[in-house]
């Protein structure tokens, strides 16, 4: 997954869940927490539509020799591509960087059919890690997040409650969430109650 | 019974528990209150179990006649012993005691009854019982029609089941989860558990869930059988740390399988915590699980059939096999002096259990040639058997005290001799068995009349799905066992899994015949509803003779019939009672059992608390709340909030103690003295690319944009294709091929829907691609007067000069170095800046734009001054003038109608003959006769108030504030033919009778000429 | 609730869909006169068979993509998930497209352009 260290001078700005406390929640064993939660601050993001004919740009800016089947992510060094439909595509880069790679797919796609929008601020990025990550979600999600189905790689645009979220299978026990901003602070909410079960974390 | 009983060497306070034998712990005494009485149970016990080992029968009054009842049943068919468990916030109606777990410190109480339950003045409806026939209710409250809600209060106060939580915010937490499986296997009886034990070895995803607290199903309650020579509970013992010990089974105990819906949708709820007496904090108390199920095998189990005979409802009146679980599974042995009465082999096993438990016992058998192993055993233990016989009436006051016996006919229809008089304290009945089939049949699969076993049993389904067991129709443990796994293969494979067949283990149980006779209700000797009454649902306290008075009313179908009667309705769902009822019906109407049907059985099995389906889906999780990135400010300053869709907006900034009209008339005022800030950051933003994006907003929009100029903005209005207008906003061109769409807060989502399904559906050859970008842009509308030199004390680094920045165009821009996009629009008529921002640096943005305009006293104006700034111009809101039945026309918007595009949405719609009506209602202005008066919004306007009622009304008023800038009241209306009503005056008549008189006239109030758009 | 199999994202939830009504209703052009009545039938008037129904669904919750469906109303059997634009392959779909009144009415002719008779995609 794409750093989400901050490259650009100015300041960085506001994030989805600037205002939300840090706490860790304990299950009463005192145990290792089974979901923690980060904000991937400010990673940059840019939704993508266009058909095969925008692969030749795209390669040139993430490295990626193929645009991502149904259903999965592909990942070269700190960009991803996820595909969230068959013609739409949403692109991770280093923070900071999401206006320049967005210039510059607009530039070399400016002859193709396509679309390039940066959504960086639009959408809400958190990484999810720990052992009761898929517990927690199906408590939420109707989907079938069994780590032989919804394996490494995969994602999946759908729902988590009452919130159209995506989600990206890093690993077996580590997941990116990502939702629009405005939902963002109810996404964090939901997932603190949920994770209650199995102690819970929120790492800012 | 008395102080002591025969056998009973436990506890004092425990007369009826054995010394030894059972399931419970005795060396974990748990005390609990019933009654506010205290008693003690051990831990294993059920609250049923444990009140029968302190001798309690009498534990509720029944739901119509307040008669006393008794625990009948040991498992979730429990129809009686319905008790309110835990107090104040906690308490929980309706539970069954016999699937209530005890724990140290329960608290429960017996419903239906007051003051008390052994005197309940209730128990008068039992004297008056003629007076309460079938339909009773439908009869009598029926008329007359107004008087139904007085009746319906009387009735629930009266009848009803039990009373829910005084207090209601239930501190429990509760969830939902959803799963996936490859077999989902309900009921973890042996065939459940074998089902289980072959899915699981075949690698398969495996759910297995049952009602208890655990495994092993009836078997748990049987001492004569074994299985590859171990005891039952040995058994599943194995079987259960085999299965605990595959990754992919997931052993759900104390979970009930409640609802089976399409495509193998399945609702589960576990009951997580409900069994400790302490809770923990980071549980939940109770879990909804909606599975989604490959496969299913429905191993539910069996349940026995009361006897239908006079008194058959009396405290101490049990079902046979309930009688031997409480003795084999519970230690507790519920009577001293019993009569087993039966129609069929399984009841000896009982009276066998009974005897070796130290009672005695006499069987009462309705079959006159006895043969079999059972008999034999049973006759040899000194048993007394009597055959062709029949317990015709059981009588005691609140516990069964004595029965009388008569030789019987056949069907027990008549009897042939002289009854003889016997003492008992507890009669075990048995009436054959009835697959559950409540799963099976909500999932719409079909069922068959069975000859030999007299019940209904499950043929064919209708979703992927095996039966198996008991509920199969396949009662004998040995071939259960045998079917179980035969379903788990059959279901593993059907999954896509490779599975052996495998061989079953070995049963060893006295042999039996499984088949009852057919005698449905045993005659007392005297006439058609003389002599105590027979129960045939003792939940719904339906008899034998309601069944017949509803045949003898007309009724036929057994739909009809069971609604008439209530006869296997509600939380019973007629486990119990299902056959007996269908039989008596088949034969008041002369009718076999298969030709009048079976009822639907509905869900949930037994009933779901709201709790766990509400799951957390509570306060403030109940719907997501969306902020805007400006939010912390107008909190900090002290907004007044409303709900906007999903979206809370800044309604209005009171300062000092200011009403919500105070506070706006000054913020109103601001905007068109000096200048006002809005944070509009929730208005939908769509971003629209591609090479046919001008002619796909040509199709959308009502006029023209194909030569919308780069760098211009243009007002659409959106109708829907039967010409009715459903969003509006304003739309810029940002390059040749690229444009930034607002539609309103509400309808954002709709709008983006509705664009994809045309490009999608209808016009697929259109290059164009639609983004949503709502959240990434933060909107801050500078408006007023003052607008230009606040942008400019802010630092914006273009000229603001209306040459070089014109109305209705964009420009992008930094201020305080970040970038900008600013659009000049107005929604209030005044010289309007909308700029927008990255949303990371919207707080920053406003709080600049705050500081830099505090020298001209700018003023933070919410939704409710939007609202009323934008009707002194008249500016229409979609969802407030209109309402999905209101043209361009009506709003007097023709202006924005092409009358040369060839096609748009909506365009042909428009040109129907009825749109041209002069009724149709239109948009006018509304000036009040008195002139500060503020007229309701949704007041209706007539011509002539004097008029009768119900009065001719013109339409109703849609917008209606107080204008400080106008001084006076400013209101909208969509009134009948409203633009011929123009000078014409309307009246408003209010509901305390006084009647607002005003003039019609154009829908403007300020600034008619727009002169104010420059500054 | 059914389990629905999105021809993009797999099998999903029916809460994920939302459901846009019959299927294969031609929208006639302006341009092409039709009366009031004949309109009708497009704008108003929706079938609502029980057993095989053509209908228009969309994946809202993931890949928001339109998709036709042939469902059986009554025992809820989904028979075919076919592109937009296309007719239905199973027995039983293409029956219940030939059968449908719609296929005779002058609102499904005017979905073509009065000239020329070039075929028309969309559902």
């Amino acid at each position: 997954m794409a750093s989400t260290a901050n490259k650009g001078s100015r300041a960085p700005g506001r994030t989805a869940l600037s205002g939300k406390t840090k706490q860790t929640i304990a299950t009463p064993d005192g145990g290792r927490v089974g979901l923690a939660i980060t904000e991937l601050s400010h990673l940059g993001k840019i939704n993508l539509r266009g058909g095969d004919d925008i692969l030749p740009a795209v390669k040139k800016h993430t490295g990626c020799s193929n645009l991502p089947e149904n259903n999965r992510t592909v990942q070269i060094g700190e960009r991803t591509l996820i595909w969230l439909a068959p013609d739409e595509f949403l692109v991770l880069c280093e923070a900071g960087e999401e206006a320049g790679l967005h210039s510059q797919l607009m530039l070399d796609l400016g002859k193709v059919h396509a679309a390039v929008t940066n959504v960086t601020d639009a959408l809400c990025a958190l990484s999810l890690r720990g052992q009761a990550l898929r517990k927690v979600l199906a408590k939420g999600c109707a989907l079938d997040l069994h780590p032989s189905v919804f394996t490494a790689g995969m994602c999946a645009q759908t729902i988590l409650s009452h919130a159209a979220v995506t989600l990206v299978a890093v690993s077996d026990d580590q997941f990116t969430l990502i939702c629009r901003t405005s939902f963002a602070a109810y996404v964090h909410d939901w997932l603190m109650d949920a994770g209650l079960e199995y102690g819970v974390s929120f790492k800012g | 019974m008395s102080g002591t009983s025969l056998f009973g060497r436990g506890k004092k306070d425990q007369v009826s528990r054995a010394a030894s034998g059972g399931r419970v712990d005795r060396a974990r005494p748990l005390t609990f209150t019933f009654d506010g009485k205290s008693y003690q149970g051990y831990e294993g016990d059920t609250l049923a179990s444990a009140l029968l080992a302190n001798n309690i029968h009498l534990v509720g009054r029944s739901f119509k006649y307040h008669r006393p009842r008794g625990i009948i049943a040991v498992g979730s068919e429990e129809p009686n012993a319905l008790v309110r468990v835990g107090r104040g916030a906690k308490a929980e109606p309706n539970l069954r005691a016999t699937q209530v777990e005890l724990y140290d410190g329960l608290y429960a109480e017996s419903q239906n009854r007051f003051p008390s339950l052994k005197f309940d003045i209730g128990a008068v409806n039992s004297i008056l019982q003629r007076f309460f026939p079938a339909g009773f209710y439908y009869k009598t409250f029926m008329w007359p029609a107004s008087m139904w809600m007085t009746y319906e209060h009387v009735i629930r106060n009266a009848a009803g089941l039990g009373k829910v939580a005084d207090d209601h915010n239930d501190p429990d937490r509760y969830e939902k989860t959803n799963a996936h499986c490859d077999v989902l296997i309900a009921g973890g009886g042996v065939a459940g558990l074998m089902a289980a034990l072959q899915a699981g070895r075949s690698g398969a995803r495996v759910i297995l869930a049952d009602e208890q607290n655990e495994f092993g199903g009836w078997l748990l309650g049987e001492s004569d059988t074994t299985i590859d020579g171990k005891t039952p509970a040995d058994w599943v013992a194995g079987v259960v740390a085999e299965l605990e010990a595959m990754p992919e089974v997931t052993l759900l105990p104390r979970t009930t399988v409640f609802g089976y819906m399409d495509h193998n949708y399945i609702t589960l709820t576990e009951r997580v915590t409900d069994h400790l007496g302490e809770r923990p904090v980071h549980l939940p108390r109770q879990r909804m699980w909606k599975v989604r199920a490959g496969q299913t095998v429905l191993a539910q189990g069996a349940h026995e059939r009361p006897l239908v005979f006079s008194g058959n409802d009396l405290p101490g009146v049990m079902l046979s096999g309930a009688v031997r679980s409480y003795i084999n599974r519970y230690g507790v042995v519920p009577g001293n002096r019993t009569v087993v009465f039966t129609n069929n082999d399984d009841a000896y096993r009982t009276a066998l259990a009974l005897h070796s438990a130290g009672a005695n016992v006499v069987v009462v058998d309705l079959r006159r040639d006895l043969k079999g192993e059972l008999v034999k055993a049973v006759r040899a233990a000194g048993i007394q058997v009597m055959s062709g016989s029949a317990v015709t009436i059981a009588a005691g006051t609140q516990r069964i005290a004595r029965v009388e016996i008569s030789p019987v006919n056949e069907g027990a229809t008549e009897v042939l001799d002289d009854p003889i008089h016997m003492d008992c304290d507890l009669l075990a009945m048995s009436g054959g068995l009835t697959p559950a089939v409540h799963l099976h049949s909500q999932a719409r699969g079909k069922l068959g009349w069975d000859e030999q076993l007299l019940c209904f049993k499950p043929t064919t389904v209708h979703e992927a799905s095996f039966n198996a067991g008991a509920g199969n129709g396949v009662f004998a443990a040995d071939k259960a066992i045998e079917n179980g796994m035969q379903a788990g293969t059959a279901a593993a494979r059907a999954a896509g899994f490779d599975i052996a067949d495998g061989s079953a283990p070995e049963v060893a149980a006295p042999a039996q015949s499984w088949r009852p006779l057919a005698a449905w209700k045993v005659t007392n000797g005297m006439g058609e509803g003389e002599g105590p009454k027979a129960f045939v649902d003792y939940q719904n306290d339906v008899t034998a003779s309601d069944v017949k008075l509803a045949v003898r009313e007309g009724y036929q179908s057994v739909e009809h019939v069971k609604r008439y009667t209530t006869l296997g309705m509600a939380t019973d769902q007629g486990k119990t009672s299902n056959i007996n009822g269908l039989a008596i019906l088949a034969e008041s109407l002369g009718n076999e059992i298969p030709q009048v049907g079976t009822t639907t059985f509905r869900m949930p099995y037994t009933p779901s608390g709201f709790g766990a389906i509400a799951g957390r889906d509570i306060g403030d999780l109940f719907d997501p709340v969306r902020l805007t990135r400006m939010d912390d400010w107008h909190r900090a300053n002290g907004a007044t909030f409303e709900h906007v869709g999903q979206w809370m907006r800044a309604w209005y900034y009171p300062k000092d103690g200011e009403t919500l009209r105070e506070a706006v008339d000054r913020e109103v005022l601001a905007a068109r003295t000096t200048a006002g800030l809005l944070d509009a950051s929730t208005l939908g933003k769509i971003d629209i690319q591609g090479p046919d994006a001008a002619e796909f907003l040509n199709r959308l929009y009502t006029n023209s944009w194909l030569k919308l100029g780069i760098g211009k903005c243009r007002y659409g209005l959106m109708l829907k294709d039967d010409g009715m207008v459903m969003d509006d906003g304003v739309t810029t061109r940002l390059g040749e091929n690229h444009f930034h769409m607002t539609t309103t807060t509400g309808g954002a989502a709709g709008v983006l829907d509705w664009m994809e399904e045309w490009l999608q559906t209808e016009w697929p050859e259109l290059k164009v691609y639609l983004t949503s970008v709502t959240e990434e842009w933060s909107v801050a509308t500078l408006s007023g007067p003052n607008a230009g030199k606040i942008l400019k004390a802010a630092g914006v680094d273009i000229s603001l000069d209306p040459v070089d920045f014109p109305f209705m165009a964009m420009r992008e821009a930094h201020i305080a170095g970040l970038p900008v996009r600013i659009f000049r629009i107005s929604f209030t008529g005044e010289l309007s800046y909308e700029i927008n921002i990255r949303a990371r640096h919207g707080l920053a943005l406003w709080t600049h734009l705050m500081k830099a305009g505090a020298e001209f006293g700018i003023t933070p104006y919410g939704t409710e001054a939007m609202h009323v700034l934008r009707a002194e111009k008249g500016f229409i809101i979609v969802g407030q003038e209109t309402d999905g039945s209101v043209t361009p026309q009506d709003l007097g918007m023709d202006w924005i109608v092409s009358k040369v595009k060839p096609d748009y949405i909506g365009k042909r719609a428009l040109d129907r003959a009825s749109m041209a009506a002069d009724n149709r209602k239109q948009l006018v202005g509304l000036r009040t006769k008195e002139r500060k008066q503020v007229i309701p919004e949704g007041a209706h306007a007539v011509l002539d108030p004097n008029q009768p009622m119900p009065m001719d009304m013109l339409g109703q008023v849609t917008s209606s504030y107080y204008s400080p800038n106008v001084g006076s009241s400013i209101a909208m209306a969509m009134l009948k033919g409203g633009r011929a009503l123009m000078g014409g005056t309307v009246y408003l008549p209010m509901l305390d009778g006084s009647v607002i008189e005003a003039e019609v006239v154009e829908p403007i109030f300020y600034d008619p000429k727009g002169e104010r758009i420059n500054g | 609730m059914l389990l629905i199999t999105c021809p993009h994202c797999g099998p999903r939830e029916e809460s994920e869909f939302s459901c846009g009504g019959e299927a294969h209703i031609a929208r006639p052009l302006a341009e092409n006169n039709l009366t009031d009545a004949e309109f009708a039938d497009y704008l108003f008037l929706r079938d609502n068979p029980k057993g095989m129904f053509l209908e228009r669904w969309r994946h809202a919750a993931g890949c928001r993509r339109w998709f036709n469906m042939a469902r059986d109303t009554v025992t809820h059997e989904i028979v075919e998930i076919y592109p937009m634009g296309n007719t239905p392959k199973s027995k039983a779909g293409k029956a219940a497209h030939a059968d449908s009144w719609r296929r005779d009415t002058a609102a499904e002719a005017a979905a073509k352009p009065a000239s020329k008779s070039r075929s028309k995609q969309g559902g």
